[in-house]
């Protein structure tokens, strides 16, 4: 087996600080090879986006990693200084957020926001970071990237912002994607169109991917691993085909009855025993309790 | 019954408004039949832009259709005067897609669920307060909930909240626009348990609009399938979700991801083409 | 809700704190005018003219923060002043208020023919240069306090109506309004329940603002002559030191402290009341 491009081990994260900080990660252990698509499933509140946001060092200024490392390349991501940490994002860490239009600046022409990206980040002079824009745009299968080039993002569909914002991931050969819900927005069809698009581009860079998502059936069409998550904890991982065929984490078994079924109607939207959460939340608590006690 | 017979609506673009004179008015659906029975619930799906709200909205009389007319019991609702369409309203309400901007943030839990019967005369302040408390036991809340305010509830909480309200005044049918589309699965089961418990309780007549189509498979018991602002395909759910005959239809039903591992799923042979991927013409943009 | 929770609050949201006490030490030293140990505001002494404040040298015992050229005693004159500022500020803001609110809910929430109306003469009034209004208004009724007042809610509505008819324009659309409609509420229901307490949060913070402003123009018109020509006012001692800045400047130094720092105070707490009343962002 090949090495991890990326470690999570023992992440914690807190928001706020003494007595009213509240814990969202406890102890996430999460690992990436390299090429592999891993998805990271869990309700809202669980602390999916959290991971994300920790590993593109994107955290919100109140929260504090508590304890853990992320390696990454064997570097510890959380002892790199902050301008390395930034130097790291876009170039070989790259993301893909949920709202491609709140992702691409609502005043700057397509063409901008692309060759700004190559021309800091990425080290192109402006003449061949327009021709490398181009080609990104044709790598992404819009028809006409010279036209989309003078538009703005409020004249494109939500799908083609999407396309444009993994046009900019791919931009520098990253080695590892953070993509959280990059579907979730986007109608059914479309949401078709876009996974296929990142596996394809992924199964050609061999771009390792961080796939964040509420949604089970996404995860067994695009993920070759799968993360379940639940109050800042990692319940259940393993093989795609396991996790989702053969789910032994009480609460995977309960997310996939609560899920409605196209294919069989009478079956699905099992609702979540309420005791089951709560024994859940309670654990979670007692955990935090015995660390604080450690 | 609440039927609506070739429907058409068209809302002014504000996006064409000159300084001087009226927007031009942009057609939004067109001539779309639909009918629903007391106990059955209709689903109508499709994607952004497709109307399907509008039609919603529309079987409640917020939109005066241009063409066509919604009927309920018998009677044209654009016929009415003000204060018919009034007490005609009391038999369909609507629960609304987005809980937080549905519940006055300026009222507790308990007004908003006794109002209701105070603005129309139908109980005292004192006896409309009990009422209110029925209904949330109704839909699973505990007395306490009723002295919070809507932002101190969660998502899941909001919308039995939207949903006791809507009914309070018992009406024949509901219009549901979206109403699980921001919730989690867990959550998103409960709400779905909740209606149909009510649907069979009161038989209700239920106008399902959502996006998602597993959910509509397992809620609805007849679909219409709306694209651009027309009907492309409707019948019962099991007919048209089994054996669909539209292409479009076709596409949605292809194109949603069930929780089953399937390598080949994303491959292109198994298409039937690959979409181009040019913009929409601009006039189905606009109805975006 | 207890005592140490109001603290609590009191604390988390200092600027409601300062502006709100502050307002409260204006509105006491002008209604308590009449009881302190002070001078008449305006007894005039030829022995004792430009006298300076304490601090300086030169200074009489007698007149705390000095005379003015006709030897009034300004600490006296400066309290006394903060009691026209009080009655402009109240009445002008409120009036201001009342008729703007109306304004901007019927403009609101009527829309169509009426709005375009409404607005319309908004805009007009908003167009008008406001110290000309004013000072035609002053020609036409004569100085006074009571036409500062109307000059300044002649100004001031537009501002409540421009504000709470936008307010109410993306309120019309949220989802419980539609909702109250379909549970056939009347218009003074959704008028008064509904709509109104979402908006009055921002109407109280407006009016902190329009009693700020109130106090700059009631200065500014009595510096030209045109308010009340019976009481001390701020304005008017502004309008005497004029003349002797050289010789006595803080003659005109000290009302200009005494309504920057009552403006600062009210901004505060327009800010303050904006944060306490919004049921989000309160926790």
């Amino acid at each position: 087996m090949s090495k991890a491009l990326l470690q999570v081990s023992d992440l914690g994260v807190e928001i706020g600080t003494g007595k009213h900080a509240t814990r969202i990660l406890r102890g996430v252990n999460l690992e990436i090879k390299p090429g592999e698509i891993r998805g990271l499933v869990g309700e809202s509140g669980g602390g999916k986006t959290m991971v994300g946001k920790a590993i593109t060092g994107l955290l919100p200024s109140s929260a504090v990693v508590s304890s853990g490392r992320i390696l990454f390349q064997e570097q510890n991501l959380l002892e790199l200084p902050a301008k390395n940490r930034r130097l790291l994002l876009g170039t070989k860490i790259a993301m893909i957020l949920q709202q491609p239009s709140t992702a691409l600046n609502p005043v700057l022409r397509i063409e901008n926001q692309i060759t700004d990206v190559l021309t800091r980040r990425l080290g192109y002079d402006r003449k061949s970071a327009r021709d490398y824009a181009l080609e990104l745009l044709s790598m992404v299968h819009i028809r006409a990237p010279e036209r989309v080039l003078r538009q703005y993002p409020h004249e494109l569909s939500g799908g083609m912002c999407q396309r444009v914002v993994i046009a900019i991931a791919f931009a520098g050969k990253p080695s590892l994607i953070v993509a959280d819900e990059p579907t979730t927005a986007l109608d059914v069809t479309v949401q078709f169109e876009i996974l296929k698009l990142i596996k394809e581009l992924q199964a050609k860079t061999g771009t390792a991917v961080l796939f964040v998502t509420h949604d089970l059936g996404v995860v067994a069409k695009i993920c070759d691993v799968v993360s379940v998550i639940f109050a800042g904890r990692i319940l259940e991982q393993g093989r795609t085909e396991d996790v989702i065929g053969r789910p032994a984490h009480p609460y995977t078994q309960a997310l996939i009855a609560a899920s409605p079924r196209l294919d069989r109607p009478d079956a699905g939207l099992q609702p979540v025993p309420g005791e089951l959460t709560a024994s859940l939340w309670n654990d979670a608590v007692a955990s935090d309790l015995e660390q604080s006690h450690a | 019954m609440l039927e609506a017979i070739n429907v058409s609506i068209a809302l002014p673009d504000r996006s064409q408004k000159s300084l001087f004179g009226r927007a031009p008015l942009l057609k939004i659906i067109q001539n779309v039949d639909l009918t629903v029975q007391r106990g059955k619930v209709v689903g109508i799906v499709g994607e952004s832009g497709s109307g399907k709200s509008t039609i919603g909205r529309s079987l409640l009389g917020l939109y005066r259709p241009v063409t066509g007319k919604v009927m309920l019991e018998g009677k044209d609702l654009a016929s009415l005067s003000k204060e018919e369409l009034r007490e005609a309203r009391f038999k369909i309400q609507m629960i609304f897609q987005d809980s937080q901007s549905s519940l006055n943030p300026r009222r507790k839990i308990i007004d908003i669920l006794a109002d209701p019967f105070v603005a129309n005369g139908r109980a005292s302040r004192s006896d409309a307060r009990n009422k209110a408390l029925a209904l949330l036991e109704r839909v699973g809340m505990r007395p306490a909930h009723g002295d919070r305010y809507p932002h101190q509830l969660s998502g899941g909480q909001r919308q039995r909240i939207g949903i006791a309200r809507a009914i309070a005044l018992e009406p024949s049918y509901i219009v549901a626009d979206e109403i699980v589309s921001g919730l989690d699965v867990s959550v998103q089961a409960q709400v779905l348990a909740l209606l149909r418990q009510l649907r069979a309780e009161n038989s209700l007549g239920m106008v399902f609009i959502s996006h998602d189509l597993s959910v509509v498979r397992t809620l609805c018991d007849d679909v219409v399938v709306m694209q651009h602002g027309r009907v492309v395909e409707a019948g019962e759910c099991t007919r048209v979700f089994n054996d669909p005959r539209n292409d479009y239809t076709k596409k949605l039903l292809r194109a949603v991801p069930l929780p089953v591992v399937e390598k080949d799923w994303l491959d292109e042979s198994r298409r039937c083409d690959s979409e181009a991927v040019t913009e929409l013409p601009s006039a189905v943009a606009a109805m975006r | 809700m207890n005592l140490t929770r109001y603290v609590d609050t009191a604390f988390a949201n200092p600027k409601l704190l300062i502006g709100g006490l502050g307002l409260a030490i204006i509105a006491a030293i002008a209604l308590a005018a009449p009881l302190l140990p002070l001078q008449d505001p305006l007894d005039q002494s030829l022995f004792a003219q430009n006298l300076p404040p304490f601090w300086l040298p030169g200074h009489d015992a007698s007149y705390l923060l000095g005379t003015d050229s006709l030897g009034r005693d300004l600490l006296s004159r400066l309290v006394w002043g903060a009691r026209p500022v009080l009655i402009v500020m109240v009445l002008g803001a409120a009036l201001s208020g009342v008729v703007g609110v109306i304004v901007g809910l019927v403009s609101g929430y009527l829309g169509g023919g009426s709005d375009a109306v409404l607005s319309r003469i908004i805009e007009v009034f908003m167009a008008f240069p406001p110290m000309l209004l004013a000072i035609v208004l002053v020609a036409v009724v004569g100085p006074g306090l009571y036409a500062v007042v109307i000059s300044i809610a002649l100004i001031g509505w537009t501002r409540f109506a421009r504000v709470v008819r936008a307010e109410v324009l993306v309120l019309r659309e949220q989802d419980f309004i539609t909702a109250a409609h379909l549970l056939g509420y009347r218009w003074f229901r959704i008028l008064f329940q509904e709509l109104l307490p979402n908006i009055i949060p921002m109407v109280l913070a407006l009016l902190a603002l329009e009693m700020g402003r109130a106090i700059v123009v009631e200065a500014i018109l009595a510096f030209i002559g045109f308010s009340t020509s019976d009481m001390a006012t701020w304005g008017g001692i502004l309008a005497d030191g004029r003349n002797y800045i050289y010789q006595a400047w803080w003659i005109m130094t000290l009302p200009i402290f005494a309504i920057t720092l009552s403006v600062l105070t009210l901004s505060l707490l327009a800010d303050g009341l904006r944060l306490a009343l919004d049921p989000v962002i309160r926790r």
